[in-house]
């Protein structure tokens, strides 16, 4: 199935959030296994981008998801103190506390963008978090306010 | 003396005995304020100095036209002495390289060396106030629905040419090749549609976080009229709310978007 | 131009269940510097990676995705297959269509389309992937083993009879650990210090081992092969280069009154002690909150009667810093506190003990010199109740796994009480027996048959004392299906086994995870159990779960095999997934210099032929960095970027993701 058909089922079906997770190796990738380890369910909308730790996850990415149509974003990591390189995780919850007030600011929905610590042990929570988000974002609708060209209903 | 005087009393002082080869203060110019860049004692009596002073003269710093002078002198207002002792944070100028000729709300400190200027700031300026209507029209914008808000920015923003003048006004932005210019990978599409502007304006707020004095150079810069001050006062509040962090008060101050405390908030996180 | 090869695994039936993998295969063939597609049943099997190997050579890849299961599983697997066919191992990446896709969903139209993406997604990334030289570090030949119980014991002996140097720390004064408490252990009923003690001597004589007693982990800073033990080595007061142990300091000692932590209490020791007879080293220290010199200014009475001169009281903390190359964790356990059961009497039941105390009244060097004495009045018990399961496998309110060793030490005390009161009555309150051991099922059934001890299937619901003294312990017997009243003298609560309470701080210093209990996380509950996520970083014994000796003995030599690999190459090879700065673009704000959460990053001068300074910028050091990424988000002109995660594949993964309009170009690139 091409990219293509994968728009035409959509208008099928209905809206299908579009939701891309940026998440950390260590603990929230390793969660994600798990649930997927303990077959635990979870909507098929999140597409999971690994990166080593949330401290390299800076706005530019979650601004640039948003460009190119996700309907919303998760961020997620390691529970502060746990981080596998010690301070990953303070830096980008500082990081994020400006950025999210600002975009809150900005005009953009709040069901947009989530932040989440999830540690290894966690599957049940990453799964639970997947599906509590993949609904919130169906209620909000597509995101189409920084993107009109690039969305369909 | 009066103000003014007393500037070009300095600024003569400073040429003629050397310590400052350029001084950067204002002057008339059919009868609006522009930059003027001295480099002889002579000149000094070109200077002026009133509340149509509005350029951050910090922002010239940046220049290697400039920096091949150092030292300088700047005429400073607050805003414009904290950017200087932010960038002297930030590394963009030697401690030693800057004279401050420092102007107050309706006084002359003197000509000062950054850390008297860092010193004058936190004995008399620590509680810098904004401008009401400003702080108004945010708190205006923080109580509307998200709906409101959403069609306010997209609004002001679609009239955003990205001719970058707020970058060329603001003395914070001293990145050479700014991430608006970056274009491998692109991160920042220069499209002129609300991607596009939603982009660079949020990245640019958001790079300031910390760092913005609220000079108000770069909205008075914009072309286009966009209320950048908003967005500056917004993240301004915010981040002194959250972390009690305002820039340009301590020569020795640590960024805060790169510094963290255990106790820092994450309420907002699941 | 590219040459992706894409290799989708069924893995059975665990991926092709859900996922079309054919379909996904022929929808990778089409992506752009895609030039071969395959899908195959097993993948990390033989023939599988045989396959890649050969697609590698005939193709004339540059770039590698195998879409199956969790990199975490089996990236190193897949990167080793690709180095045999000559290509770097760092050009071949994992898309996870297992674990976070076939797995998690049972939609078939949706769980493909997810595969699809996921896949495309990595492509994307691989092209832009770099060949990448593991970076190599020296190791220093040390390891640190922290806590000095029968764990820490055997991992310093096994690592020192390798030839490497050890450090042992040990917070207390003495070796031993919880095993030193113990009077005899299951299943052959050994004297626990006689086969403990010669271990304990041996490792402090041993000539590869530095033992540092009374002393504590301060910080650690580094990395694996090169960590830096920061140790706090507190103030004894003794000084153990003069000190001969000959007691007249503590005969003489006035502080008498202090509850020994060794005897749980059940006896006094004073403010100048040694732990134990046996203690090693065999030398006192002096208690500074009980002591009078210390606290008061008076007495001094030890230091007049020592005949060495061995006392000082100028005695002070020391922070010695020690350079390793591993570090394990043998950090023990402690007992769960049961006054939290109310219904047990809340703690406050003198004669209602725990395991610890009964074995120091079984101990021949106890404070009853081994006669079973209940604690209230000396009174030898008639009857004894043991009650198994004191908060565990209880989710309300203790915890919710099984202690492991306590049904076996229980059948232990049981046989001990008979053994030592002769026609007194032992009765175990239990709700499973798990004695899985070898001779552990025996060893339990001989307490029964042959010692007399009377097991009852069932919970006990209330201790309390009587007036006249007796304990009234109140159960079930769940096989009769009736209540039980027993009048007991004294009654041994077996309670759960739990991480230290200072364990977590420990493992924060290092960055080691811990469960949700507080035991350490090993890497993988079943492949790798010594290790932890730390590169460098061991666990052997109960700070990891609830085990008993045998078990850990066996985990702190399979902790000393790992170290001992470790330390078997001069040089560590690292990966090579570190930050370069772009000196042309970069401005100097520093705010990845104060970011960084290794110091990796520091100020780099640019100099002109004739020395002069022209520009500074910043500058990774490769050894440092360990590849987080932080330094590449604080820096607002991009002007570092991570290898392995770089910005432009970030961008392209991301780009990868988009929808896009039939017939539009693709913002990918071959």
């Amino acid at each position: 199935m091409e990219k293509t058909e994968t728009i035409t089922e959509n208008a099928r079906t209905g809206f299908e959030p579009h939701i891309i997770a940026f998440v950390c190796n260590w603990c929230t990738y390793a969660g994600a296994d798990l649930a997927g380890t303990s077959r635990l369910q979870y909507a098929p909308n999140v597409r999971i981008i690994k990166l080593p730790c949330t401290g390299r996850i800076d706005p530019l990415l979650v601004l640039k998801a948003f460009q190119g149509g996700a309907d919303a974003v998760l961020v997620s990591g390691c529970h502060p103190g746990d981080c596998h390189y010690t301070s990953g995780n303070y830096h980008a919850r500082r990081r994020w506390s400006v950025f999210g007030k600002l975009l809150a600011f900005a005009g953009i929905d709040g069901r947009r963008l989530y932040f989440s610590w999830v540690s290894a042990a966690e599957g049940q929570k990453f799964a639970d978090l997947i599906n509590s988000i993949t609904k919130e974002v169906h209620a909000a609708g597509p995101f189409d306010r920084i993107n009109p060209a690039r969305r369909r209903a | 003396m009066s103000i003014v005087d007393s500037i070009r009393a300095d600024a003569a002082d400073l040429l003629q005995t050397g310590r400052a080869k350029l001084v950067l203060g204002y002057r008339n110019r059919q009868g609006r304020r522009a930059p003027i860049l001295l480099t002889d004692a002579a000149g000094a009596d070109q200077l002026v100095y009133d509340a149509e002073c509005r350029q951050n003269l910090a922002a010239y710093l940046r220049k290697p036209e400039v920096r091949q002078h150092f030292p300088v002198a700047v005429v400073a207002a607050p805003p414009a002495m904290r950017s200087l002792v932010m960038l002297a944070a930030e590394s963009q100028i030697a401690a030693d390289s800057v004279t401050v000729l420092a102007v107050g709300e309706n006084e002359y400190h003197g000509a000062l060396d950054l850390p008297a200027t860092a010193q004058l700031l936190r004995e008399k300026y620590a509680n810098l106030a904004l401008p009401e209507e400003l702080l108004r029209r945010v708190r205006e914008i923080a109580a509307m629905s998200e709906e409101e808000r959403a069609a306010f920015w997209t609004e002001q923003f679609s009239k955003c040419t990205r001719c970058y003048a707020c970058r060329s006004a603001c003395p914070g932005c001293y990145c050479q090749w700014c991430i608006s210019k970056r274009n491998v990978p692109q991160w920042i599409s220069t499209a002129d549609l609300p991607h596009g502007t939603y982009a660079w304006n949020i990245t640019r707020a958001f790079h300031h976080a910390g760092r913005c004095t609220l000079c108000g150079a770069c909205e008075a810069a914009c072309p286009q009229g966009l209320p950048l001050m908003l967005l500056n006062a917004h993240v301004a509040e915010c981040v002194e709310k959250e972390f009690g962090h305002k820039t340009g008060y301590d020569l020795a101050e640590k960024p805060l978007i790169g510094s963290w405390r255990t106790e820092d908030d994450d309420g907002f996180v699941r | 131009m590219a040459r992706v090869g894409v290799f989708i695994c069924h893995c059975g039936e665990n991926i092709a269940r859900t996922v079309d993998v054919a379909a996904a295969a022929a929808a990778a063939a089409k992506f752009p510097g895609v030039v071969y597609s395959v899908d195959y049943k097993y993948m990390c099997s033989d023939p599988g990676q045989q396959l890649i190997r050969k697609a590698i050579a005939d193709h004339k890849l540059t770039g590698a995705v195998v879409a199956a299961c969790s990199p975490r599983m089996h990236e190193n697997t897949f990167r080793r297959a690709a180095a045999a066919a000559g290509m770097n191992p760092y050009l071949l990446e994992m898309a996870n269509v297992r674990e976070h896709c076939a797995w998690v969903h049972s939609d078939r139209a949706a769980a493909t389309a997810k595969a699809i993406d996921l896949i495309r997604v990595m492509v994307e990334k691989v092209k832009r992937n770099r060949s990448l030289k593991t970076i190599t570090v020296p190791v220093e030949p040390t390891a640190v083993v922290i806590g000095g119980g029968i764990a820490g014991i055997q991992a310093a002996l096994d690592i020192a009879a390798g030839g490497k140097q050890v450090v042992l720390i040990e917070k207390s004064p003495s070796l031993g650990g919880h095993m030193a408490r113990l009077s005899e252990t299951f299943p052959t009923l050994d004297c626990s210090q006689c086969i403990l003690t010669p271990r304990m001597v041996e490792a402090a004589n041993h000539p590869n081992i530095t033992l540092m007693t009374s002393s504590e982990v301060e910080s650690v800073g580094g990395f694996v092969g090169n960590f830096e033990v920061t140790v706090r080595r507190k103030a004894r007061y003794v000084d153990p280069a003069k000190c001969t142990g000959c007691g007249e300091c503590w005969s003489k000692c006035p502080s008498k009154n202090i509850p020994s932590e060794f005897d749980a209490g059940l006896s006094r020791r004073t403010a100048i002690y040694r732990a134990s007879p046996q203690a090693v080293p065999n030398q006192p220290v002096i208690d500074a909150q009980h002591c009078l010199m210390l606290t008061k200014g008076r007495c001094g009475v030890c230091a007049k009667v020592c005949p060495r001169g061995a006392i000082n009281f100028k005695d002070a903390d020391e922070l010695v810093k020690v350079k390793a190359g591993a570090i394990v964790l043998a950090t023990g356990f402690e007992l769960w506190d049961h006054s939290a059961y109310g219904e047990y009497g809340a703690g406050r039941i003198a004669d209602v003990i725990d395991g610890f105390a009964f074995e120091r009244l079984a101990s021949a060097s106890g404070p009853t010199a081994g006669e079973i004495r209940r604690p209230s009045d000396g009174a030898e018990p008639k009857t004894v109740v043991f009650v198994q399961c004191c908060g565990s496998r209880d989710e309300k309110v203790g915890v919710k796994y099984c202690s492991k060793i306590c049904c076996m030490y229980t059948a232990k005390h049981a046989m001990l009480y008979a053994h030592k009161v002769h026609g007194g009555r032992a009765v175990v309150f239990y709700m499973d027996i798990r004695s899985a051991g070898k001779g552990y099922d025996e060893f339990v059934r001989r307490a029964i048959e042959k010692d007399g001890a009377e097991y009852i299937r069932g919970r006990v619901s209330k201790i309390y004392r009587r007036a006249d003294g007796k304990i009234t312990v109140r159960g079930t017997d769940t096989l009769a299906g009736m209540p039980v009243t027993v009048e007991a003298d004294m009654v041994v609560l077996a309670d759960a086994v739990t991480p230290r309470a200072d364990a977590q701080k420990l493992a924060r210093m290092l960055g080691v995870a811990y469960d949700a209990d507080g035991f350490f996380s090993e890497a993988h509950p079943k492949l790798r159990p010594v290790e932890t996520a730390v590169a460098g970083v061991y666990l052997a014994g109960a700070c990891q779960a609830p085990k008993d000796i045998p078990e850990s003995v066996s985990q702190a030599s399979a902790a000393a095999a790992k170290v001992l690999g470790l330390f078997s190459k001069p040089k560590l090879e690292r990966e090579p997934i570190v930050s370069h700065v772009n000196r042309i673009t970069c401005a100097h704000c520093r705010a990845c210099i104060n970011a960084c959460p290794y110091k990796a990053i520091e100020d780099f001068n640019i100099l002109d032929r004739s020395g002069k300074v022209l520009r500074t910028v910043s500058n990774v050091n490769e050894g440092l960095c360990q590849g987080c990424g932080t330094c590449v988000s604080v820096c607002r002109s991009k002007s570092i970027d991570l290898d392995g995660f770089t910005d432009e594949q970030v961008y392209l993964q991301i780009a990868a993701l988009e929808p896009v309009e039939a017939g539009a170009k693709t913002e990918g690139s071959s």
